[in-house]
Formats: C-alpha cells, structure tokens, sequence
C-alpha cells in the first residue's frame, strides 16, 4: 500500500503550500506532512510575501494559480525577485496554457494539473528538492 | 510609606529619558492628539497611568484608555457605573486599580476591568468629586466640593467634614505624605494638614500667599508644591511658605503642578499656558503657538519612560518629549524659517544660509549677517584662511574675507547670470562654481564658463566635489554624474548605464568610494568605474537623497523628503558585495521630533548638510536646522508592555481569559493586541505565535491584530511580544490560552461520510446538468441550420463545459489527498481502505471525464506530420484491449501499400479510442471489432463526393444491431449518448471529439449503419496530397 513511499522522504524540508482553499491546502499539506515534511500554509498571495519578507523561507513553494487577489502567477513573478533559485510548483485546475508556460520557462519551476495524485506531487517534489541541493 | 508620588516614582521607576532641562520647550518633541485621533473631548481634565501601563485620560466627555495609539472610550455608554460622563479627578492606586471622581456622578472604581459606582448610598459625602490621593495605610481619599472629605478603606467609605472640624466643605485638592499624612486644599480655606485624626490648619497668617488653593503636590524630596487660584505658586518646606510668583505668575491660576524626575517643575496655568521652573527659576513658556495645546492647563503627568503629559482646556492631550533630534527653527533664534545650504567652520561653528540671510551659528545663539539683502544664498564654502563664499540665486558670489570685508563677483567678472548652486575649491586650489547656466572656473578673480557643448553632461550643475586624484565630480540636473579629468568630461547618466540622471549629493569616504544621492535612484556606490544601487528595496527610507555626510563609526547619513535616516556604510558594502540582501535604515522622522516642516529637506544645493567638529551632524529642511549628535543618541531601555486585547470569533468578541472556549464551528479568530511604549508608540513592533499552529513566530512590524481561519479544533496558545522603537524586545509579552472546541461531525468518521456524499452529489449534479444540456441541443438541432448549429453549439457548450470541468477539477482536490492520505496511513483498517479507495477512484474517474470535457472545449491545433496509421492502431489498440475483456475480438486490416497520412498522432489515437469504445459500447454482448485501413475506391470516390486526389480510408466497423436513423443524425452532436446515466459512462463526447479531429484534419467522417452493425469511414488525406495543398 506504501508502494510510493521511495519518492517521498522529506524529513524536515520546509514547505509553503499557498491555496485559498483551505481543505485543498491541509489536504497537499498532510500528504506531505505524511513524509517528513515540515509545511505552513496560507491562503493568500499576500500572506506569502509578508512572510518571505519577515524572513522565512521555504524550501519549496506549491502555489495556486487562481488565488484571489495578487494571482499565483503574479505572486511566482514577486517570489522569484525575491528568491531566484526556490523551486515552485503550480497547480491549477483550469488549463490556461498561455499563463502556464512563462511560467515553465523558469527552471525551478513545474507545473502540476489538478487534481493530481499522491504519487505525482512526491514525485515532483522530490526532483525539484534534490536538483535544488545540487 | 506610599503616596501618590511614591506611586508614581514606583512606576517612574526607570523613566528611560526625562526631559532635558537644557532645551528650550518648543524643542522638544511635541505631539498632539485631538478628538480626530479618538480623544472623548477637547478638555482634558485628569491624567493618570496604572500599572499595566495604560494612560488613562479623564476628559469632559468621558474616559479613555490610552495605548499611544488607540484611544478606548468608557463612559455612560459603555457601563453603568458611569453616572455622569464629566471626568474631575484620576487616580492610579498601588493595587493596580484606577479611581475615577466625576462631576455629579460620584465616584467610580476600576478593578481588573470591572467598573463600581460610590455614590451617597455607599456613604459617600457628594457626587462630585474634585480630588484623589492614596495614603499609605491603602486607604483612598476624594475631596468633594460639597462637603468635605471621604476614606475608602476596605471597602468601606467614612466621612469627614466640616462637622469633624474642617474648615470649610470645598475640598479642591489633596496629597500624600510619606508619613501616612493627608494635605487637604480648599477652594477656599486654604491648606489642612490631616494626621492621624488630628487637623492642622495653614492660612495666610502662616505666609500662604492665598486661602484659594488648585492643586497640590509633595516631591520625593518632601517639598509641598501649593498651586492657587489668584496668586501663583508657593512651595513650602518644614512649615516655611516660599512664594513664587514673579512674571507671569505675578496673580496667575495654576490649576495642575508637579515634579518631573529629573527634577523641573511643570507648572499649568490658566490663560497663561505652561511653565517651567528649572533650577529655582521659572525659564520657559508655552503659550497657545502650539495649538491645539491651549493656555488653560488643566492636567499633567509624567509617564514610566519620562516623558510629559499635558491636558489642556478645549485643546488637546499633548506630549512632550526629548527627540532624537534638535530642530534650531525662527523660534529658536534662527533668522530665517528655512534652511539652504550649511557650512561647517572650523571652530564647531555652523554657517545657515536661507531664502532670507545668511547666519553664523556659534553652538547657543545664531547672529545674523546682512550680506545678501533680498538675494537667496544656495551655496556656501569656506576656505582654510577663513574666507567664505556664498553664491546667490540671482548668480552673485558673495567672498567675505576673514576680517568681515565682502567684495562681490556677478557676470561682469564673466560669471553667467543664473543661480549658483554649488562652490567648490578643489585640492589643487582652483575655485569652482556650479550655476544653472554652466560650470564656471576662476582664474586671476575672472571666471571662465564649461558648458554641455564643452562637454559638460548639463548646464544645470548641483554640487561639485574634487577627489585626491585630481578628478572633479560634478552633480547634474539631467544628465547625472560628470567627472572632469585633465581637461576632458566623462558623463554617466542612464543613457550610459547610471541609474539616475539626477544627482544631489556626492560623498567619498575614506576608501575612495563615491556614494551618490539621486534624485528618485537612491543612493549609488561608485568605485573602480562599477555602480552599484541601492533604493528603498534595499532598505533606505527613500529613493531621493538629497544630502549624504558621513560620522566617524562610518555611518552614511543623508536627508530627504520623509526625513533622516542613517544606514552602515559597511553594511552596504556587504550588500555590494552580495553577502547581505539588505540594509537597515534608522530613522529620524516625527519620532525623533521633526516637525512637519522639518520632515521636508532641502536639496539640490551645495551642501544642505555639515558635520561641526563637535561631532554634531546639521541638516537644512523647510522647518529649520535639525541637529543630531550620533554619540549621544538615546536609547530606551524600557520595553513595551504587551496586552492581548481582544479575541474576535466570528465577529463577535469573547473575553480574553485564559483557558475561554471558543464555540464549534468558529470559522475566524481575530485576535487584537498592543504594545506600550510612548516614547515613539508607531515604532513598536510585535511578534505573534498560535502555538499548536504556527510554527514560528510571525512578524507583524506594526499591524496590531492577527487573523486566523478554519482553525482546527484543539487547545491553543496565542503569543504577542513587542519590541520598542529601538529594538529592546518584551520577550515575555502577553500570552491568551483557549479551547477551540470540536462538533460531533469534525471527527474522522463524519468527514469520510461527508466526502463520500460530497462526490456522490457532485456527480448527480454533472450528469443532471448534462442532461438539461442536451435537451436544450436537441431542441436547437431542429431549427438551426446543421453545422452552422453545431459550430455554435460547440462554443458555447465549450464554455461551459470548460467551466464545469474547472470547477470540479479543483472541487477533486479537496478530496482526493485526504482519500490517499487516509488510504496509506490506515493501511490496517479494511473498512478505510475500502472506503478511501472508492473515493479516490471516484476522483480519478470524475478527474478523467473533466480532461474529457476540457479537451472538447479547448481543442488545440493538431501538429501534423506523417504518420503510419497501420502502426498506430495496433499501437493504440494495443493499449486498450486488456481492458475490453474477453467477449470481444479486435481484427486489423491493411491493404499493403497504403501510404501514411498527414494527421497529429496523439489526435489520431484519441479518434481511434473513441471509434473503438463506441463499437464495444454497441455490442453489449460482445462481438467483433474490425478495423481496416486501405486507399479509397473509385466508387468510393463517386460515392462520397471525393476530389480525384489519393485519400486513406479508416473504417471501423462492429457487429452490432446497427443505429436508428434518429441516432444516426445525431451521433456526433455533442453530449449525445445512448448509454443509461446510470451507467456512469461516457459524457456523451467522445463521437464529437472524433468529428472535430477529423475536421481539423481536412479528412470526412461518415457512417453506414444497418441490422448486422455499423462502420465509421474516417477518410484522411495521404501525407503527399496534403502537402500538395498546402503549396498550392
């Protein structure tokens, strides 16, 4: 039943899951909290950037593309001024190409659809934390 | 031995900077809160600061509870203690109480928030109540202006009045001894003395210069300070009256008086504003110049930091306060109200030039030179024999020898007629001069002229600074830095790469490094040809810098339109050096006591900024001269006090207690604090924590409240902590403990039942959409033109459908994690499994239809290439028979030689998933599937209509029982299917997909149906025709 346990392991890795919906955001969270991960959330763009600029940062951001207000990817553009190497994931549940793929031009950067499963996120998760420690 | 002072000095215990009696008043830092920033009322009437730190704020309009920040109202609104809204007297008690005497209301007493009334029926003497004092036996005193005098004692009140022998009923003041003794003041009988029963009485037999007594108050040194209502002040010492009333005190009402600890006495008078006495002399005065601050003084106050409360009548609550900062304006003696340009000299004396004058300042007084008559001075430099230049606005340059005697240069000595902004004389001795008009050089007293066309970057030259290589670096409006090096310009402005055009400071330290200020670039570091930037984004208080001087820790400090701040110059070397991601300013801004006009700067001249060799450093603003001495800036030591105010759920407040419940459900906390600190209340900063939440502290730089959502319920631990405006941290803050209790329904269990009903619903609700959908196609079908319809159809249906599938997309992922995350962490529980694996393959199922939909709606271009159709039908055929079972069988046909098509693979395979599904679905029972790949015929070609070019049949046939003609017309039309909802199969899209493909292709499709089955033709041009078209 843990066949996909081999991707996680994320024992202590900080991780900022950025969604307006909370059941959505607890729920990434869990999954990954299930691995070792060590994740805050907030359900705004804003909250992020407040808490980057008070000086926490994450290893890893998994940000939502439709947040209300400044939208996710505004807030990858805000991010990344601030943190140039940080690996981001993005999901969205629309599949607006065009908003997407600038996006994917960054090289930290991977793009989830939702909904995705388990096995997906720890997949991604995982490459982008371990090509960001090389 | 406690008393009201002896309260006070407990709570004054570490006053972090008293009031430095060397300053004028007016240089202060005053501030000013009226009833705009929330005060009750205009009159403020009593002062007093309880243990907790609070101001409270007595007014004619009620009470409020200050926090620097906030004013919190209580009154005959907000409690019934309250009986009148007329505040007479406060008073902080040693239990952390405050008692509170109002104007026919009696008293009331605040205990831990909770408010009591002491009015005639708890034996109270009157209702209004003019005076309080604490003696230290804990017993309370009020004086009443009916009769006479009640002690509260165990909460008990017993009266004492003129029965009990006091001269008169109107007691207006009282202060504590040290010895347990009550001074007792009358409005009108002068001073009694109350001790242990006994009374002694003092009148002007005594040398009390009058019977009508304001206010009293004992010093810790055991002077009684006597405040009366028609003549002045008088202190009295071991039964000896000494009056002070000269000047303006000469027949003066004093209504408030008291010691501050560092010893000045306060002094508030009616109509004559306040006073100070320093060292036995009355020095200074405010008068109504500081409105809102009026002359009629009612209260005063000094707080646990030092510094000084006063309430005045139809005024304000005002402060005051030791800034950081000294600002030399007109009231001080400076002759003009602005400052230009300033001139070190080099006996720690300061040379102002203004709009009106030029001024020579010699460390207490300035003296006035006439020099200039009406000519603003801009610039100013001094040469090391003492002679001083002064350039003009209308382009004179003023040369005033060291003995007084001044000649003048104008445009005869070949200087342009146009404002002189900079004079320089550089390390080699060459007098430069910066003019709106050019660079101009003096030579044997006649002046040459640089200008753009010499090479000069602009004509408008700001500021001119000579570095020891010989280089000349001059400032320019619009066309940035200019170096002038061995008769050659070389300008970097943006054109070149600078970050600003504009310059209005240049500074070289000791390394060599140039530092410039831009106007809207901040502050540039220039050094080995490299620039470097430095803005706001790296920490400076702002983007225009108009004056940069450097103090001997190697601090850069510069002035602006927001007022002073000073930054490391090592600090932004790391920045530079990209060690550090930032910098941090201190600044000096209203906290530090600028005045409004003070905050504004002057730039663009030559220099609006000195360092004296006292150390002190000078900034010319629109308000005058600010001085700060860098190594004598104070820091308070005293944290802030921290209170968690208020808990708000759900837009209700709930009573900060420790260990409060909070309700189920709760969806929002809010929980709003503050911090006390009033030497500089904005600069506080807090930290706050939700323990069981947050992992680490949350910065909160100066928003007092925080917001938490779906809080999960738990026990919970809210924690506040503060730091002052100078960094000294409270790190023990304010903690509120509550309990966000749990519904029945937030277990575990209720949540699985939830989720299994919430995709069980949204599916009923996609397929019943669905179905409204289609009946409304179908209609449409009827009257519209075919394709025309279908063409519409499909893009408003793509609309929508793309909608839904969105929406359920991200409605799936708040299922489906908790489902994985139930099903890999309860791996032992069967029925779990079960459970979490249905709704996950539910999701999985929903999530598949929703790319169904998303594909319809949004199709894409298919990307084509040649393609072996042969080869990809096995391929994709052999992908999806397993899944058939083993009622069917899959047959391939291919005529050899058939040549590949022009078609985009991935959109081929879903026309052959599509086409291979549907034939299944119309066998039931099962049966063959046969697929056959071949060049059309010649009667294929007559039959359908086709162009005489070479097309690639792809038919597909199954041995059903064939369609009707109804089905037939409307087999492709989107959401149409002949599969049961029930079913849950199928969205009704997969046909209509196939046509757009194909129709995207260039290719047909058409479909040939009777008893023994059906076969769709999918008739695609070959790779070689199509290239042919295309060309053509």
């Amino acid at each position: 039943m843990n066949g996909s346990s081999t991707d996680g392991d994320f024992t202590g890795r900080r991780i900022l899951v950025v969604d307006d919906e909370a059941p959505v955001a607890e729920g990434i969270a869990m999954l990954l909290e299930i691995e070792g991960a060590s994740v805050t959330i907030v359900g705004s763009a804003a909250e992020a950037l407040s808490r980057v600029d008070s000086g926490f940062v994450p290893e890893l951001f998994i940000i939502d593309l439709g947040l209300p207000g400044i939208t996710g990817d505004q807030l990858h553009v805000l991010l990344r001024e601030r943190l140039p190497d940080t690996p981001i994931v993005v999901s969205s549940g629309y599949g607006d190409r065009e908003r997407i793929e600038p996006l994917l031009r960054d090289p930290q950067t991977r793009f989830l659809q939702k909904p995705y499963e388990m096995s997906a996120l720890y997949q991604i998760v995982g490459e982008l934390l371990r090509s960001a420690e090389l | 031995m406690l008393n009201l002072t002896a309260v006070l000095a407990v709570l004054t215990s570490s006053p972090a900077s008293a009031l430095d009696p060397t300053r004028q008043i007016s240089q202060y830092a005053i501030r000013h809160w009226t009833p705009d920033e929330g005060l009750p009322h205009t009159s403020v009437t009593g002062l007093a600061q309880t243990a907790d730190r609070y101001l409270w704020v007595g007014t004619q309009e009620g009470l409020a509870r200050f926090d620097g920040v906030r004013f919190t109202y209580f009154g005959t609104e907000t409690d019934p203690a309250f009986r009148s809204n007329f505040i007479l007297s406060l008073l902080a008690d040693s239990g952390g109480g405050l008692w509170i005497g109002t104007r026919g209301g009696g008293l009331v007493e605040m205990r831990n928030g909770v408010f009591r009334n002491w009015g005639a029926k708890e034996g109270m003497p009157g209702e209004t109540i003019v005076s309080l004092a604490e003696t230290s036996d804990g017993a309370i005193w009020a004086g009443t202006l009916d009769d006479g005098l009640a002690r509260i004692h165990e909460g008990k009140a017993t009266t004492i009045s003129s029965k009990q022998g006091l001269p008169s009923g109107a007691v207006r003041a009282l202060a504590a001894g040290p010895a347990g003794e009550l001074w007792v003041g009358f409005s009108d009988a002068g001073i009694v003395r109350l001790e242990k029963g006994s009374f002694r009485h003092f009148t002007e037999a005594d040398g009390l210069p009058s019977r009508i007594i304001r206010s009293l108050h004992l010093t810790e040194g055991g002077v009684l300070w006597i405040a009366t209502g028609d003549a002045g002040i008088a202190s009295m010492t071991e039964g000896v009256f000494t009056p002070y009333s000269s000047g303006d005190l000469e027949g003066a009402s004093v209504r408030a008086i008291r010691e501050d600890s560092d010893g000045n006495l306060w002094i508030g008078t009616e109509g004559k504003g306040l006073a100070r006495l320093t060292g036995g002399r009355l020095s200074t005065y405010v008068h109504v110049e500081h409105a809102p601050l009026t002359a009629d003084i009612w209260a005063i106050l000094e707080d646990d930091e030092g510094t000084l409360w006063v309430g005045s009548h139809g005024g304000a609550l005002t402060q005051f306060r030791d800034g950081k900062a000294l600002i030399y304006a007109t009231r001080e003696g400076l002759p003009h109200p602005s400052a230009t340009a300033l001139h070190a000299d080099r006996e720690s004396g300061l040379w102002v030039a203004g709009f009106a004058g030029l001024s020579h300042f010699n460390g207490s007084r300035f003296e006035s030179t006439n020099t200039t008559d009406d000519d603003p001075i801009f610039s100013l430099h001094q040469d090391r024999d003492g002679t001083l230049w002064a350039g003009s606005q209308s382009g004179r340059l003023i040369r005033t020898a060291g003995d007084g005697t001044a000649s003048v240069y104008t445009s005869a000595h070949g200087l342009p007629s146009s404002s002189i902004f900079a004079v320089h004389r550089d390390p080699a001795g060459t007098l430069w001069v910066g003019t709106a008009a050019g660079l101009a050089r003096m030579n044997n007293g006649r002046f040459t002229v640089l200008k753009a066309e010499d090479g000069l970057g602009s004509n408008v030259v700001r500021f001119i600074h000579g570095d020891a290589q010989g280089a000349l670096w001059i400032a320019t409006d619009g066309a940035g830095l200019t170096r002038y090096l061995n008769g050659r310009f070389s300008v970097w402005g943006t054109a070149q790469g600078f970050p600003s055009d504009f310059i209005r400071a240049i500074h070289q330290d000791d390394q060599g490094v140039l530092w410039i200020g831009t106007g809207g670039a901040g502050i540039v570091r220039v050094h080995d040809g490299r620039f470097q930037q430095f803005t706001t984004r790296q920490g400076l208080l702002h983007d225009t810098i108009y004056s940069i001087v450097e103090d001997p820790q190697g601090n850069l400090w510069c002035s602006t339109g927001r007022g002073i701040f000073s930054v490391s110059r090592a600090a932004l070397n790391q920045v530079a050096a990209g060690r550090m991601q930032r910098v941090s300013s201190t600044v000096y801004a209203r906290a530090a006591g600028l005045s409004t006009a003070a905050l504004e700067g002057i730039g663009g001249v030559q220099s609006p900024a000195a360092r004296t060799t006292n150390g002190r450093l000078w900034f010319s603003t629109a308000g005058g001269v600010v001085a700060i001495d860098p190594s004598k800036v104070q820091r308070n030591p005293r944290p802030p006090a921290v209170h968690i105010q208020e808990a708000i759920v759900d837009q209700s407040v709930i009573p900060i207690r420790n260990g409060s419940l909070v309700p189920p459900g709760s969806r929002s906390i809010e929980f709003r604090f503050t911090g006390i600190s009033y030497y500089a209340p904005e600069g506080i900063t807090f930290r706050y924590r939700l323990d069981n939440f947050d992992e680490s502290w949350i910065e909160a730089p100066s928003r007092r409240s925080a917001a938490y959502t779906n809080l999960p319920p738990g026990e919970y631990a809210f924690r506040v902590i503060a730091a002052n405006a100078d960094g000294v941290w409270n790190g023990d803050g304010d903690v509120f403990r509550f309990e966000l209790r749990p519904y029945y329904y937030q277990t575990i269990w209720f949540r699985l039942l939830l989720l299994l009903l919430l995709v069980a619903v949204i599916w009923q609700i996609m397929r019943v959409r669905l179905r409204l959908l289609q009946a409304e196609t179908t209609a449409r079908t009827a009257v519209l033109e075919e394709s025309l319809a279908r063409a519409q159809r499909m893009e408003s249906l793509g609309h929508l459908a793309s909608g839904i599938a969105h929406e359920f997309n991200n409605t799936m992922m708040s299922a489906l994690p908790w489902a994985e995350a139930l099903r890999k962490q309860r791996s032992e529980d069967p029925l779990v499994q079960k459970a979490a694996g249905n709704i996950r393959e539910a999701c999985l199922r929903a999530r598949d239809i929703t790319f169904e939909l998303l594909n319809f709606a949004e199709p894409r271009p298919p990307a084509k290439e040649p393609v072996d159709l042969h080869e990809l039908v096995n391929d994709q055929l052999r992908m999806i028979r397993p899944s058939f079972g083993p009622l069917y069988e899959v047959i391939v046909r291919r005529k050899p030689g058939t040549p590949p098509v022009e078609a985009d693979a991935a959109q081929l395979r879903q026309v052959i998933l599509n086409l291979a599904l549907n034939a299944r679905d119309a066998m039931p029972e099962g049966g063959i599937i046969t697929v056959g790949i071949r060049l059309a015929s010649e009667s294929e070609h007559r039959l359908w209509g086709l162009s005489s070019d070479d097309w690639v049949v792809m038919s597909v046939s199954d041995s059903g029982r064939g369609m009707s003609e109804e089905t037939k017309q409307k087999i492709f039309d989107p959401f149409f299917t002949t599969k049961s909802v029930g079913e849950g199969k199928g969205t009704g899209l997969g046909l209509s997909i196939v046509h757009r493909i194909i129709d995207q292709h260039g290719g047909r499709i058409i479909v040939d149906t009777d008893d023994h089955g059906s076969t769709f033709y999918v008739l695609f041009p070959t790779a070689a025709h199509a290239r042919a078209g295309e060309q053509s």
